[in-house]
């Protein structure tokens, strides 16, 4: 039973990591083939679109940190790994949840929403501002998922 | 997620977009009496003139095989935009056919791009091999050279081709997945029946059958009842359709109902600034450009056949920036 509750809390560190890595990766993918439309008529805007491609990558990160926080928190990373209740295991896998599933979505959505800003930045070059705050909104609701997770991670009882 | 394919294709447009030229472009093009002035400002926004480049017929067919070149290579599939090419198949069909009726050649008829192999466009209609030609050409190809071979009736003929580059126009843009497209196609379809209706009112319905598709905008029965009782039942008839505007156009002039069902499309393109992902970016493109080809078209017809600044105005369609 304990090695089964620790085997939960690994699978949330690792859900946090995949899901939002998955988002992120689709999201700069997105954004990286608009900027490649436009690179391609006007290179000069290369560093206008890369802003914008940089955007849907955070969540990727949120993920990472979320992981690296939940491992270290069972002692899997300094080496010592906790002998946890299937109780104590769901819990911890429910923390790596919000950043991963909010992750994976808000990182296809950013990446939807920085791709149109690239149409922008096309024809408007001096309007590209607009582009990364409509793009940044979505990011509050991967951070709030990110807060929650850190919340559940340091509030499970050991 | 499935329009996402067309990030890179949508982003390259929006940048060529801001190639297109502007209501004040044109507007300077308007001022310059002299057409080499002209050319060189076309050529300062991206249009490639070479030599030849002050024939305004040469001009405007390499301007849009360079669109069609251009936004091939950046679709995701080949194919997408054909049925934005099907008036260019069908035109191309009906100058082979009279070509080959009446003993000439057709290669200086034909327009480009197409997506018929018009080397063998020729050879497939001299013997009469319809099958190898699309489906939605063959009935109308052989309807039309026997009404030709056989009654010389190349009005009925026409119209013949006319309807039925209408219906494949119709079930491509079905087929297309873009709004932009489905739209245009209705509204051509309509257009050009408003047309047919004008020039055949007071004709029998059974001629008018064959010349009227139908659209979503203009029933094709009710246009017909009413252009065979005359014209005036069919303006009365126009007044209570979605082309109500464009019959008072008609009634001035031919030429003023083809430049407001052509600024119809500019204004319909608008659907596509909407949009950040799919086809319809592309086709509005597309179609944008066509129109801005054919304003640069009238504006150097104009200055060439020495027509006033009003009359070259009058004429011009409106851009889509």
């Amino acid at each position: 039973m304990n090695s089964l509750g620790l085997a939960l809390a690994i699978l949330g560190a690792a859900l946090a990591a995949l899901l939002a890595g998955i988002g992120s990766a689709k999201g700069v993918g997105l954004v990286g083939e608009a900027a490649a439309g436009v690179v391609s008529v006007d290179p000069t805007k290369f560093s206008k679109v890369l802003i914008l491609q940089l955007l849907p990558g955070t969540q990727g990160l949120y993920g990472l940190l979320i992981a690296v926080l939940l491992l270290s928190r069972i002692g899997v990373l300094g080496g010592g790994a906790l002998e946890l209740t299937l109780s104590q295991g769901l819990m911890f896998l429910a923390s790596g949840l919000p950043i991963g599933v909010v992750g994976l979505l808000s990182g296809i959505a950013q990446g939807r929403a920085a791709a149109a800003g690239v149409g922008i930045v096309a024809k408007k070059p001096e309007q590209n501002g607009k582009g990364i705050i409509m793009a940044a909104m979505v990011e509050t609701y991967a951070i709030l998922a990110l807060l929650i997770s850190i919340l559940i991670i340091y509030n499970i009882a050991l | 997620m499935n329009d996402t394919r067309f990030a890179f294709a949508d982003a390259r447009i929006r940048a060529m977009e801001a190639d297109l030229l502007t209501p004040a472009m044109v507007e300077q093009m308007l001022g310059m009496q002299d057409t080499r002035e002209c050319l060189e400002f076309l050529r300062a926004h991206g249009w490639q003139i070479g030599e030849g480049g002050s024939d305004p017929h040469r001009l405007v067919a390499a301007e849009s095989e360079r669109l069609w070149r251009d936004v091939e290579e950046l679709l995701p599939e080949a194919g997408l935009l054909d049925a934005l090419l099907i008036p260019n198949d069908f035109h191309d069909l009906k100058a082979a056919l009279k070509a080959l009726v009446s003993g000439e050649t057709a290669e200086r008829f034909f327009v480009r791009p197409t997506t018929l192999d018009l080397d063998a466009l020729f050879g497939i209609l001299a013997e009469k091999r319809y099958d190898e030609l699309p489906p939605s050409m063959a009935e109308a190809a052989e309807q039309c050279y026997d009404i030709l071979t056989s009654t010389g009736d190349g009005q009925r003929a026409e119209m013949i081709l006319d309807r039925a580059c209408l219906v494949a126009l119709r079930d491509a843009a079905g087929k297309s997945g873009s709004e932009l497209i489905e739209r245009y196609a209705a509204w051509t379809a309509a257009v050009a029946d408003c047309k047919t209706a004008y020039r055949a009112a007071g004709r029998d319905e059974e001629f008018l059958r064959d010349a009227i598709c139908g659209s979503d905008l203009l029933d094709a029965e009710s246009l017909i009842r009413a252009a065979a009782k005359g014209q005036s039942d069919l303006f009365a008839m126009l007044a209570e359709s979605p082309l109500a505007e464009g019959a008072e156009m008609l009634k001035r002039s031919v030429s003023a109902f083809e430049k407001w069902a052509d600024d119809r499309i500019t204004a319909l393109c608008g659907i596509a600034r909407l949009k950040s992902f799919g086809p319809d970016p592309i086709a509005a493109y597309c179609l944008a450009k066509l129109a801005e080809i054919k304003t640069v078209r009238i504006l150097l017809v104009c200055r060439a056949c020495g027509a006033s600044d009003d009359t070259t105005r009058e004429r011009m369609r409106e851009v889509y920036v």
